[in-house]
């Protein structure tokens, strides 16, 4: 009964690797993922024209159009490839997973927080105060995106 | 990383035991995703006592022959 068992398990960890590897990221991992990438892709452009000088507020408009559009659009794909899950609330691990990615991403938001008044005390104007504070809000939110996946990954 | 919970359970022969159910129906049965079980089966999470509770109850048999202490 044992050898059964054992064959039947190694014949399924192969067949679920194989076939349900779609299914390994869980949907919650999947909007994680969706984070980071559209967050770093969006505001990444932005503050990169910002360092080498290109001070436009319609650049940062299109940012966020972009950024809401991409992420609308991809979130929405990911519940309609698992449309169960995306229904169900978070599961007491999912939520956990949460709790403790927020935390992080709190404290991250304290450091930025902290440092917002540097550019004024360095010359910098309302613009930059403005811009460095958008600075602390992304990577904060950067940091539960990140600390999210992991935690996933991990197992949590 | 932290270590392991000192936390041993059965629940993947119990699975193979009560009609090779998968991990997505024992999941589905207790109201958690499929990698939240296979997280519980690898032992890199511990249920809460009510998510244990409910995977004894799906298999009809006594907390403690799903869950074993080690530590």
């Amino acid at each position: 009964m044992s050898k059964i068992f054992d064959i039947k398990c190694a014949r399924d960890t192969i067949v679920s690797k194989i076939f349900y590897m779609k299914d390994a990221m869980s949907f919650r991992e999947r909007l994680a993922w969706i984070n980071l990438v559209s967050l770093a892709l969006c505001y990444g452009v932005y503050f990169v024209a910002r360092l080498q000088g290109r001070d436009s507020f319609h650049l940062f408009l299109m940012c966020l159009a972009a950024l809401a559009l991409i992420q609308v659009a991809l979130k929405i794909v990911a519940a309609a490839r698992n449309p169960v899950e995306a229904k169900a609330p978070r599961d007491e691990r999912e939520r956990l997973i949460d709790g403790k990615a927020r935390t992080l991403g709190y404290y991250v938001l304290i450091v930025g927080v902290l440092t917002v008044g540097i550019p004024g005390h360095t010359g910098g104007n309302v613009v930059d105060v403005l811009n460095h504070a958008m600075l602390a809000i992304v990577v904060a939110e950067l940091s539960v995106s990140l600390a999210q996946i992991v935690l996933h990954r991990r197992g949590a | 990383m932290p270590a392991p919970p000192p936390i041993e359970n059965q629940i993947r022969r119990l699975r193979f035991e009560a009609g090779e159910m998968s991990q997505a129906e024992l999941a589905a049965r207790i109201g958690m995703t499929r990698q939240t079980v296979a997280a519980i089966e690898a032992g890199k999470y511990s249920p809460s006592l009510e998510a244990a509770f409910r995977i004894a109850q799906v298999f009809g048999v006594p907390l403690e022959a799903v869950f074993q202490w080690k530590g």
